[in-house]
């Protein structure tokens, strides 16, 4: 099992290599008819999103159980990008009421978290047509959790960082209406204007994944103001686990502009650590605004 | 690749990818999952001598498959008692299982006594401390029910403050059950005036049931606030217990603290908590506190610099007080 993991892992990571390596190659190679952007001319977008979903984790250093419950989560974000190039840069809070109550032992766990990403893709121009545009590239996301389970007494009050390099490929569907039609449903009769509209499909692969996690429960030194340095003292950096995510998006551009995207996320991880595997996965539902700033 | 990423997104591919939900009400899961998580966590194998090996053999034997959650309880819970360690419980919705080592020993507080002749009349309570003048207001007698009680400087300022000009202190740390380490610093702090180490922390952090890491020294840190610096009587007993255990093992780093009454209860180790499958909860020592020479004495109890019993057939006289107020005057 742990070598299929590895072979697995070894294929992913020579695949999205692969896609990296060749759509820089062929970015050069694309249709030069394009209307060709600077950095400066580049759409630019700001996002404010809000979303909502269910979230579960497990944290086998303190209980084999899964705790599940909803999530409500803070987006913002500054997103660039045109038909060949794509930056993404954004910060997500999240915070999570979850619950056990596996044979009548209700205990609940607060959840909080929160994440930067960044991602930079590049087109693979023979993956892409005028309908569809596929890109690729690497992501950094760092995600620091922080978790209270006032059942596990000195336990209580968990915490880590999950930091990850993923490669990224995203497949954009143009599904705009480009000319005004009439939609006729049995003696309703409506003029449908031209609209720009976008669909995609993006998945997220962890290539390296870190995680920075308590070894052991730490021990108080008697100095308050040391107290950040003692809770950190038995942390531990370890390069294991895997990490996945999906995003769909659709986005609905206003003629000024601007646009609405509803998005589903799934996101999921296991991060070994050094000891035991701490899990975790989310659904998410987002609405967000975007603002076109340029 | 992208239909199969597109159906795992939205079919919880989580239950494909994560093993699979440890959830268990099986007898035989439940106890071993105990059992091995004690045996590769708790910290007092060795100088408690338990033969933690015999002891599954012979409640592993108790089982049955269809046992009641009550028989399982009783089970488990007798077999953490075989710890002798008051750090160590299993939590249920109907029970919580306690080895309670203050009742093994002689009863050394009596609140009634001490609110009847000691703190009333002009009983005074600041935050978790209730305190008054004894003694011709030659001492100032402050009682600290629970470390769990948290110390505000204000507070603290108020009560020492008030007894500034006695001869000295008694802190009544009797029947404390323990609480949080930061009081125990917090308090600790009021009555040094250097930075000092007053006792070491480890932690088990190995497999085999004597590893552990690192010592950690644990300090006693001068207060910026009012300080008490004069002689302070510290009173225990059995049921001293955890941080107040701390408490009084740090006092031996320091000269003008002295312990009066008798041994303390112990427990000077962290309890961890965790959850069973079966959605029950434990908790058990997973670090030894030592003192300056780096014995480990303290989780049997931390022994009193001057021995005291309380003669409980005179309900007006409480003998550690009285003890203590000779020692000062």
């Amino acid at each position: 099992m742990v070598h299929f993991k590895k072979l697995v892992g070894r294929i992913l990571f020579l695949f999205f290599f692969n896609i990296v390596t060749a759509s820089y190659l062929c970015n050069a190679q694309c249709d030069s008819s394009e209307q060709v952007y600077t950095r400066k001319t580049r759409p630019a977008y700001t996002i404010i999103g809000a979303g909502a979903g269910r979230l579960l984790f497990r944290d086998f250093e303190t209980s084999p159980l899964f705790y599940k419950g909803f999530k409500g989560s803070l987006f913002l974000g500054r997103l660039r990008l045109d038909k060949k190039t794509e930056a993404l840069f954004d910060f997500n809070s999240m915070a999570a009421a979850t619950s056990n109550n596996f044979n009548n032992t209700f205990n609940r766990a607060s959840y909080f978290s929160t994440e930067l990403y960044y991602h930079r893709l590049y087109r693979i121009c023979k993956l892409s047509t005028n309908q569809y545009n596929t890109k690729a590239g690497a992501a950094i996301v760092s995600t620091t959790n922080l978790r209270i389970n006032e059942a596990f007494g000195n336990d209580a009050v968990k915490g880590e960082n999950i930091t990850n390099i993923m490669g990224v490929i995203k497949v954009s569907r143009d599904i705009s209406r480009t000319s005004e039609k009439t939609m006729k449903l049995f003696f309703i009769k409506k003029k449908l204007k031209i609209k720009k509209r976008a669909l995609s499909y993006q998945l997220n692969i962890g290539l390296i994944n870190l995680n920075y996690r308590s070894v052991y429960p730490f021990l108080y030194s008697g100095d308050s103001k040391g107290i950040v340095r003692d809770l950190m003292n038995d942390y531990a950096l370890s390069m294991n686990g895997y990490r996945l995510g999906s995003h769909i998006n659709y986005v609905k551009y206003l003629p000024n502009g601007n646009g609405i995207q509803y998005s589903y996320y799934w996101d999921i991880y296991n991060a070994p650590g050094k000891q035991k595997a701490f899990q975790m996965a989310s659904h998410t539902f987002q609405i967000s605004l975007l603002f076109n700033t340029k | 690749m992208l239909l199969l990423a597109g159906i795992c997104a939205f079919t919880s591919c989580e239950k494909i990818v994560f093993k699979k939900d440890k959830a268990s009400k099986d007898v035989y899961t439940n106890f071993d999952y105990l059992w091995n998580e004690v045996d590769q966590k708790y910290a007092y194998f060795e100088i408690k001598q338990v033969n933690w090996d015999e002891i599954k053999i012979r409640y592993r034997a108790q089982l049955y498959a269809d046992m009641s959650d009550d028989s399982l309880f009783n089970v488990l819970g007798n077999m953490l008692k075989e710890l002798k360690d008051d750090h160590t419980n299993l939590y249920s919705p109907f029970n919580v299982s306690v080895y309670q080592v203050d009742l093994k020993h002689p009863q050394n507080y009596d609140s009634r006594i001490v609110r009847e002749f000691y703190l009333n009349p002009g009983i005074t309570i600041t935050g978790g401390f209730t305190h008054n003048f004894i003694a011709n207001k030659q001492v100032g007698y402050i009682r600290y029910e629970s470390f769990m009680n948290d110390i505000k400087d204000d507070e603290l300022d108020y009560v020492l403050n008030k007894y500034a000009d006695t001869k000295g202190l008694i802190l009544d740390l009797r029947s404390n059950g323990g609480g949080t380490l930061t009081n125990v610093s917090k308090l600790l702090g009021r009555f040094v005036n250097e930075k000092t180490i007053v006792l070491y922390n480890r932690i088990r952090d190995g497999k085999g049931r004597n590893d552990f890491g690192d010592y950690k020294p644990f300090y006693a840190i001068p207060s910026e606030n009012i300080k008490y610096l004069k002689p302070v009587m510290v009173l225990i007993d059995r049921g001293s217990y955890s941080a107040t255990n701390d408490f009084s093992l740090a006092t031996k780093a320091l000269a003008n603290l002295v312990l009066v009454g008798d041994t303390t209860g112990g427990g000077g180790g962290l309890p961890n908590g965790g959850q069973l499958p079966n959605g029950w909860t434990y908790r058990f020592s997973i670090s030894q506190s030592a003192d300056l020479n780096k014995n480990n004495f303290a989780e049997e109890g931390v022994p009193a610099d001057i021995p005291a019993q309380l003669n409980l057939q005179d309900r007006t006289h409480d003998a550690i007080i009285e003890r203590a107020v000779l020692e000062l005057l």
